[in-house]
């Protein structure tokens, strides 16, 4: 039951990241989708899997799209 | 930045130290082992980077100490690959098994990666900083 109700809060977050207008608020989406789906990852008994997607992807890769939106500009499609 | 994330960076930065060094060494008998025992390292170091300034960070960090930290742990991982081929050090023998002190000599081997790859992300993180840095318009 709460492994399909994550999958759908990841299903949901992913759609959130995509729709986003503010890149920032983007970024930071996508930060707690990759939590869900470390939780995931660790209800699928993979516990390496999970502590590694947690580690590099939720917190090195939301600090490299942070120094990126900080050189791009916030909002979409405006130069 | 303000001081109430100066002083929880001082608190933290130690404690997340010890934990990236406690998922590296006990990598052969839990989850982890030396990449994310590594990257914990070096996200101790990111949060550092946040809070404080260029000179505050600079005082504590150089640039070329990490890379020739970064370059003796490479040699010392190589030193322990051939020590395992050409001598073969039977110190199996001298551990108990279901403990931390098992496993050959692979707790050198994951301590010594850990470093590795903490000072190489520490220098990719560097170099992007510095970059905003430089930069008058920036907001850090």
């Amino acid at each position: 039951m709460i492994f399909e109700l994550l999958l759908l809060v990841a299903t949901i977050l992913a759609i959130a990241a995509v729709e986003a207008k503010d890149m920032l608020y983007a970024v930071l989406i996508l930060g707690g989708l990759d939590l869900v789906v470390a939780v995931i990852f660790y209800l699928m008994a993979a516990p390496d899997i999970a502590i590694t997607q947690i580690v590099v992807t939720a917190v090195f890769g939301t600090f490299i799209y942070v120094v990126a939106v900080n050189r791009t500009g916030r909002k979409e499609g405006i130069e | 930045m303000d001081a109430i994330i100066k002083t929880t960076t001082r608190l933290l930065v130690p404690l997340i130290m010890v934990f990236g060094f406690y998922v590296s060494l006990h990598g052969h008998i839990s989850p982890g082992g030396g990449f994310p025992g590594g990257v914990i390292l070096a996200s101790a170091f990111l949060l550092l980077v946040i809070a404080f300034t260029e000179k505050e960070v600079e005082k504590h960090f150089s640039e070329i100490k990490i890379g020739d930290l970064k370059s003796v742990a490479s040699i010392a991982l190589l030193g322990i690959v051939l020590l395992e081929v050409i001598v073969r050090p039977d110190i199996l023998h001298l551990q108990t098994p279901l403990t931390l002190w098992s496993g050959g000599v692979t707790i050198f081997l994951n301590l010594f990666g850990a470093i590795v790859v903490a000072s190489g992300l520490v220098i990719i993180v560097y170099s992007l900083v510095k970059e905003e840095w430089k930069s008058k318009k920036s907001k850090w």
